[in-house]
């Protein structure tokens, strides 16, 4: 035994002079860390792509998979505002999104998301703490811009969300208030450094601040409108925050469009060409409106689709711009749609074999339009407009031809035309059919109330952000009922109002994931109880979408 | 030698020999009632100082005891008679030490060469299967050089490996499988290369020791809480030359194939994909697409080895070539094998030197992933019955004219296929990996009780993965101008461990065993991957680093591989055995591990065991009829470390430039600590009836407590996840083993059964936290593992039809245009349910081996009963409308749905079988029981060589494995699922679920032996 504790002993002496390398051997020489805050870096802007990836998910843009669009966006805001439909099933059946099914598989993704985005803020904002130079000062305005861009559409489609930090929830009025004063803190920092320290990392403007103060006032005004019913004082008072800056973005030079440095496949692309088959098509909304008012923009929009394209249906209806309308997939006894039933995108979206850089009017997430169609409805409500003092019926002009101008169309007499939505024909069954629901036309209707001037601006601010901007068009939907959109033809859910009139009960928001409800339980359940009334399903009402006159 | 000089004392000097007259070592010659004693030499010389007077006792391991008094004599020759039969072998335990299987107080089980080498896999680990109690072995199922799981009894760790350690001769070697999954689990394109225990040529084992708790292994310390594969290598022997010859080839074909239907093809509605079309007299073609795809696997194995020696110095070498294609085109394996090993002894065995080099190269050729993607089978599955595969199979015209597209009938991508050819040809896997262990051992015998031992080994492996997909690869796979990755890989371990060890009487009838020692081990991967991403090739189809386009976004990267651990460690272990009968032991482990957190990075687990031989301590029990009873017990605690570099996370960086912060960090306010199992065993071992009957029982209960969580974090907290250790998990079950070995004229008969039970518990999760879901499919309720406090790890769930409390299904309604609808299809559960447990209930295998004059025949049942698994091969056969049960239902024009005839036949199939359908009615008892291995030996008779100079001996042998399952309830092997993503490195991932994997095989063919 002795001699077994003497080599202990000696074997001991060589073993433990060696664990002062073990901090050394455990870190991974793959990443880098400095020292002090964890996280922050001399220049941070690297850290900000990561979450402008998250407005647009598209191919390979700072590491987000190709897939992340379908399931984030376009298996939910983008068919419940109309714009798109599914092409099928997936594997589901009829148990999918258009047809009002829950499917936790794919919805869950938009939550999982959004949680991608605050730890490379957390790490922006620890660098311009711990570094305050320009490059960090400067992107941490940007990244406060960009966090409350990707979190709005997160925010108002969940109607809550743990937002303020733990793992309880916030209301959606207290997340609306936390939104308005990080963009006091985005002006702050943008306003700091008149020069342009950062380019390459800044999938809008290329480090354009000026640009980005531009957006972030144009935002707040947005927002501000989103909350009109639901706490009408503050949405007052940041809409006239917002407004009084007199620096919103009323021209296309100062659209904020996604544009990633090196130019990537754009998530439209991916879905309409890379994936071989149709994951998506056109909305039968889509067809409706711009067939009837004969839009100079469809031809961009959409290409007809012809009868030689192995269309098993006879019906090639509303000029061969061949749609589907919300529910209509995988309905029992029916036959199965082809994806060369419907239309291809136009000349002016995505294209196969191109790059976003190419097509950046068809990933814009704020343009012109949108801000005349905001100023058109503060006008109507009586707000003080600062200089905008045009009147409503000039900002609902200057937002129609704000958008033909990026579309690069010419408006010729559009805004004289009294043309009203098509009714709908759908390619392969007629049980589908259906009339128009809309009888709101182009032309500024002097007659009308107030409310009819509110569907004709919020149905061309609907064409206006086509084809990516749909979290926008579907929240403006739910806040205002515009524009008037079909009913799904199959839904799981029955619809709470009566079929036969104007107005239906579209989807309201995307239920809570599975995983919040197993790993965050209580949390959960009181936030259903105490923000959502109770129920957590796709009927449910968010905060500011309020059961109540628009005026 | 130590000597005692005492007044009246004579040096005795003389020989114990066995009954046939061979001199025998290490046999102890003790002077009855005292301390002194010594052994005797290899030529069963002793020499011993002793009273004129005194009685010396002669024991030794496998023998009688026998007393002889001196009466003044000073030469005794002894002959020691063999105790029959008495369960008296040596095995190899931990670190190497060689122990009397009576002296242990847990349960090992040996495996000898001959039961792994009769009837030979091109993966030597699938031959363990059925060979000893409590060991699930699950065959890879990508085809030949897919990774095999080994779990020893059950599961016990939900986040790291529940692999055992492997070893070969004394030494920890690596087993890591270098491609770990990615991407989501349904689509596949995640398959692993071999394990390095499955490169191991077989003919080199002398022996594997199965040490199955934690206990056996508690020397080895945190990597063997699952237990640990003990090989033992073959080295050179004292006398003369031998030369071996071996040569085995056998042929593989599918065990079983899904039954399709063969009536009804496709139609335009689906794209052309799915078989719900009209009856076609062409849709005969779906029975002949296993037949043309599948091949008849082949497999050699030819190898040589040499021994030869004198009594100084001996010397090792073989060599091994094993080839193999699979049943799927162009699937193929070839390794080599070298070894050399050299033993040698100086100054009269005061230092003897072993040096060992092998050297492995393997060549592994598309291997196939389970999953939707890129898999011929699941394209099989989808495809219209009425295709003619005849007109895409000529694998010279896969690509058409028009280059960027497949030669394929079908749009590709539609319902995730492709040609099923151009999945075999053109994706193209290619992996090579070249290994080498250089090992040393030498020992220094300072006297015949103190030996130290001084190990190291260096392991070296390095592998080359290249993937190369061609223009027209679908493009949801690859980019519009196909896809690249290479990958290389070197590891690199370095061992080193002293002991020091001390073996003697140390009073009379009591010995003492005791080692001290220290050990350090240290693993560096380093490597690069190079992938051409999604719109990343420069020119179609030239698979080259230069030809990858870097600058484009969202194009190719290239990443660098690291990973770093070192482990240094001190332990003892000492075992005090009195009348060589009753045994004490202790064991205690210290470990300094650099994945936990500094100045915690230290953790001690210990051990104790009592074995008691009855039959020797109480002479009285030993009898004719009861010539063995052995008790023992044992008490193990192990310390596992933590995964590499999780408590010092770092940002990385993007290819694009871009930077991300990890997504994972330790819990806030806590510390990482070592995950902790605990084990307790007990068990008896008997033989009666002159050894006809052997009986073994071995109970266990065994506790890993402070598991490695990861849960999820608060999104506001900017991360994903949060480490934190918790939970108890309990496996308790019993092994029992029982072998028969009656002579029936001069036929030989011995006849194993192995049974063996677990029972998996969780009993405990985090404080906080009652569930947990694991491994979701599809992020989804079609199939996930949910892990709450009394469930198990292996349960699963899974949506069914919802059925009211008579049976009956609940229907599904809807709104037609706001109008409701009666549906008259059933409705889908909403929640998924508990559906099914992936772990069997027990497992019973029965071997048996005939010998009479020079045949030898035997076969081996092997049998797992309960548990359950998910099909996902049948579900697609479903909802392809390719099942025979889809065309049945339209030939009578419907399915019953409570009773109502339902003509929406398609409807049905399609939610039933939909990834968000019911997919949870696709689960099957997971019951098999198969004959494993059949063979037959014939050794020709020794007096032909007679005349001969050189051959010795020859045996030729017929052999067969998996040939046919005696019972089988599921559609498919339940033996290989879950080996996709998870399942694999004995994580607990995607347990009970089948995921479109290719059938297994049987195998049979024949060997041939010669001896020089």
């Amino acid at each position: 035994m002795r001699k077994i504790s003497l080599s202990l002993i000696l074997i001991s002496l060589i073993g433990l002079s060696c664990t002062k390398d073990f901090s050394s051997i455990n870190t991974n020489k793959l990443g880098f860390k400095f020292e002090g805050s964890s996280s922050a870096v001399p220049d941070a802007s690297g850290f900000l792509p990561p979450i402008m990836a998250y407005i647009y998910p598209s191919n390979g843009a700072s590491g987000v998979a190709s897939w992340v669009y379908q399931i984030q966006q376009n298996f939910n805001s983008d068919i419940y505002s109309g714009y798109w439909m599914m092409a099928g099933g997936f594997g589901q059946g009829s148990h999918v999104e258009s047809n009002y099914y829950y499917y936790d598989g794919w919805d869950s993704y938009l939550y999982l998301s959004w949680s991608n985005i605050v730890n490379p803020f957390l790490s922006i904002q620890a660098s311009a703490w711990a570094y305050p130079n320009a490059v960090n000062q400067t992107a941490l305005g940007m990244a406060f811009t960009s966090k409350v861009m990707v979190s709005v559409r997160v925010a108002d489609a969940l109607g809550t969300l743990p937002y303020s930090g733990g793992g309880t929830y916030d209301s959606l009025g207290k997340i609306y208030n936390t939104f308005f004063s990080e963009l006091d803190s985005a002006i702050f920092y943008l306003s700091k450094n008149a020069s342009s320290p950062i380019t390459t990392s800044d999938y809008f403007y290329g480090g354009d601040i000026a640009k980005w103060i531009t957006l972030t006032n144009s935002l707040r005004l947005e927002l501000a409108m989103r909350i009109v019913k639901a706490n009408p004082t503050l949405a007052q008072a940041q809409a006239e925050k917002a407004m009084a800056t007199g620096n919103l973005i009323t021209d296309n030079s100062q659209n904020a469009a996604f544009v990633p440095t090196g130019g990537v496949e754009g998530a439209l692309t991916t879905l309409y060409y890379t994936w071989g088959i149709g994951n998506t098509t056109p909305g039968a909304d889509v067809a409706s409106y711009l067939v009837g008012y004969n839009d100079p923009r469809l031809p961009v929009f959409l290409a007809p689709t012809s009868t030689a394209e192995g269309n098993t249906a006879s019906r090639v209806p509303l000029g061969g711009y061949c749609t589907q309308r919300l529910g209509s997939v995988q309905v029992p006894g029916d036959v199965t749609l082809t994806a060369t039933m419907f239309s291809m995108p136009g000349t002016g979206i995505l294209q196969s074999g191109t790059d976003i850089t190419a097509h950046p009017e068809s990933s814009t997430f704020f343009n012109a339009a949108e801000t005349n169609f905001l100023l058109s409805e503060a006008t109507l409500r009586g707000w003080n407009m600062g200089s905008y003092t045009s009147g409503a019926q000039a900002y609902y002009t200057a937002g129609v031809t704000a958008s033909m101008n990026q579309w690069k169309v010419s408006i010729g007499n559009y805004l004289s035309t009294s043309a009203t939505p098509s009714d709908f024909v759908d390619p392969t069954l007629p049980d589908r059919d259906i009339k128009a629901v809309s009888t709101c036309s182009p032309k500024w209707d002097d007659a009308t109330s107030n409310e009819g001037h509110l569907e004709q601006i919020i149905t061309q601010k609907w064409i206006s952000l086509w084809p990516v901007n749909s979290p926008v068009a579907w929240a403006e939907y739910r806040r205002t009922g515009y524009p008037k959109l079909f009913p799904g033809y199959l839904t799981a859910v029955a619809p709470t109002v009566s079929w036969g009139g104007q107005t239906v009960d579209n989807a309201r928001k995307l239920r809570l994931p599975n995983s919040e409800y197993s790993n965050n339980t209580s949390n959960v359940l009181n936030a259903v109880n105490n923000y959502l009334g109770g129920t957590d399903d796709i009927t449910t009402h968010v905060w500011w979408d309020v059961n109540a006159p628009n005026f | 030698m130590i000597c005692f000089f005492a007044h009246a004392q004579n040096t005795v000097t003389g020989k114990v020999t066995d009954s046939a007259g061979k001199g025998l070592s290490g046999i102890s010659v003790q002077v009855k009632g005292s301390a002194k004693g010594t052994f005797t030499k290899t030529d069963g010389s002793f020499s011993i100082v002793a009273p004129a007077n005194a009685t010396l006792v002669f024991s030794g391991i496998g023998f009688g005891v026998k007393e002889t008094s001196l009466n003044g004599q000073t030469n005794i020759n002894v002959s020691l008679e063999e105790r029959q039969n008495e369960l008296n072998t040596v095995v190899v335990t931990a670190l190497g030490i060689k122990k009397n299987a009576k002296d242990l107080s847990y349960s090992v089980q040996k495996v000898s060469s001959e039961e792994l080498t009769t009837v030979k896999d091109a993966n030597f680990t699938n031959s363990l299967s059925g060979k000893a109690s409590n060991v699930t072995i699950t065959q890879g199922s990508g085809g030949v050089g897919s990774a095999t799981n080994i779990i020893l009894r059950g599961n016990n760790s939900l986040s790291g490996s529940g692999s055992p350690l492997i070893v070969i001769d004394g030494i920890p070697v690596v087993n890591n499988n270098s491609h770990p999954t990615t991407g989501q689990a349904q689509y596949g394109q995640n398959f692993l290369t071999p394990d390095q225990l499955s490169t191991i040529n077989p003919s080199d084992i002398e022996e594997v020791t199965i040490l199955k708790g934690p206990t056996a292994a508690a020397l080895y310390g945190s990597q063997a809480a699952n237990g640990a594969i003990i090989v033992t290598t073959k080295s050179g022997k004292d006398g003369q030359t031998r030369v071996n010859l071996s040569t085995n080839t056998t042929f593989q074909s599918a065990l079983y194939k899904p039954k399709m239907q063969t009536e009804y093809g496709g139609s335009a509605a689906d794209n052309g994909t799915l078989s719900w079309g009209d009856k076609d007299p062409n849709a005969s073609y779906a029975g002949s697409f296993y037949k043309d795809f599948l091949k008849t696997g082949v497999s050699s194995s030819n190898a040589v080895d040499v021994t030869t020696g004198n009594k100084n110095a001996q010397l090792y070498a073989a060599y091994a070539n094993t080839s193999a294609k699979g049943i799927i085109p162009n699937n193929s394996l070839t390794r080599n094998n070298f070894d050399l090993k050299g033993t040698t002894s100086m100054f009269d065995k005061f230092i003897e030197f072993t040096a060992k080099f092998s050297y492995v190269n393997q060549t592994v050729h598309n291997p196939l992933a389970p999953g939707q993607y890129l898999n011929p089978y699941y394209t099989f599955m989808t495809l219209p019955a009425n295709t003619n595969m005849s007109l895409y199979k000529n694998k010279n015209n896969l690509t058409l004219d028009t280059l960027p597209f497949q030669n394929w009938a079908y749009p590709v991508g539609s319902t995730q296929t492709d040609n099923p050819y151009w999945d075999a040809y053109k994706v193209l896997t290619t992996d090579n990996l070249n290994r080498m262990i250089l090992s040393g051992d030498l020992k220094f015998n300072f006297t015949s009780f103190l030996n130290l031992v001084i190990r190291g080994n260096m392991d070296r492996t390095s592998e080359d993965y290249l993937n190369e997909m061609y223009q027209g690869t679908w493009t949801a796979v690859a980019s519009s101008t196909g896809g690249f990755d290479h990958k290389t890989l070197q590891s690199n371990q370095n061992y080193g461990d002293a002991l020091l060890t001390f073996n003697k009487n140390i009073a009379s009838d009591w010995h003492l065993t005791a080692i001290g020692g220290g050990a350090i081990r240290d693993y560096t991967q380093t490597g690069i991957d190079i992938n051409s991403g999604r719109n990343g090739m420069h020119n179609p189809n030239v698979f080259i680093t230069n030809n990858v386009n870097f600058n484009s976004g969202g194009g190719g990267s290239i990443q660098d591989v690291y990973d770093r651990r070192q482990i240094q460690s001190l332990f003892y272990s000492a075992e005090i055995g009195f009348k060589n009968a009753l045994f004490i032991s202790t064991t205690g482990r210290n470990d300094w591990s650099s994945t936990l957190p500094p100045g915690k990075n230290a953790y001690f687990y210990p051990s104790v065991g009592v074995s008691a031989v009855l039959t020797d301590l109480f002479k009285g029990l030993y009898s004719s009829t009861m010539n063995y009873l052995k008790v023992r017990s044992s008490y193990t605690e192990v310390g596992n470390d933590l995964p590499t570099f999780i408590i010092n996370p770092v940002s990385t960086i993007n290819s694009d430039g871009s930077v991300s912060t990890p997504t994972t960090v330790i819990m806030p306010g806590t510390t990482l600590k070592p995950e902790l199992t605990k084990s307790i065993e007990a068990g008896l071992d008997a033989a009666f009836l002159n050894n006809l009957i052997r009986f073994e029982a071995t109970y266990y209960k065994t506790n890993t407590i402070d598991q490695l969580f990861t849960v999820a974090a608060p999104p506001s907290s900017g991360y994903k996840y949060y480490y934190v250790n918790g939970g108890n998990i309990e496996n308790k079950g019993i092994e029992l083993t029982l072998s028969v070995s009656p002579k029936i004229g001069s036929v030989k008969w011995t006849s194993t059964v192995n049974f063996s039970k677990n029972i998996n518990t969780v009993k405990s999760l985090i404080s906080g936290t009652n569930l947990l879901i694991y491994s979701q499919l599809a992020n989804s309720s079609a199939y996930y593992q949910e892990i709450i406090p009394g469930g198990s790890l292996g349960d699963f769930y899974s949506t069914r039809f919802q059925r009211d409390k008579g049976g009956a299904y609940v229907l599904n309604s809807f709104y037609i245009n706001g109008v409701k609808q009666e549906g008259t299809l059933p409705l889908v559960e909403s929640q998924a349910q508990k559906i099914g447990n992936a772990f069997p209930n027990f497992l019973l295998s029965w071997g048996n081996k005939f010998n009479y004059k020079n045949f030898q025949l035997s076969f081996l049942i092997d049998g797992h009963f309960g548990g359950q698994i998910l099909s996902l091969t049948q579900a697609m056969l479903d909802y392809a409308g390719n099942s025979v049960e889809t065309a049945q239902a339209r030939d009578k024009g419907y399915v019953l749905v409570n009773g109502q005839q339902v003509t929406d036949v398609k409807g049905f199939y399609q939610l039933k079988a939909a990834t968000g359908g019911a997919l949870g009615e696709y689960t099957y008892s997971a019951t098999a029981v198969r004959l494993r291995e059949l063979s037959l030996l014939y050794n020709l008779p020794a007096q032909i060589f007679n005349d001969s100079k050189y051959v010795k001996g020859i045996s030729i042998g017929l052999l067969g494995r998996n040939l046919f399952f005696f019972h089988k309830v599921a559609p498919v092997d339940p033996e290989i699922v879950s080996n996709n993503a998870g399942g694999l490195n004995g994580q607990n991932e995607f347990l009970g679920l089948e995921l479109y994997n290719i059938p297994s095989t049987r195998s049979y063919g024949f060997s041939v032996n010669v001896h020089f």
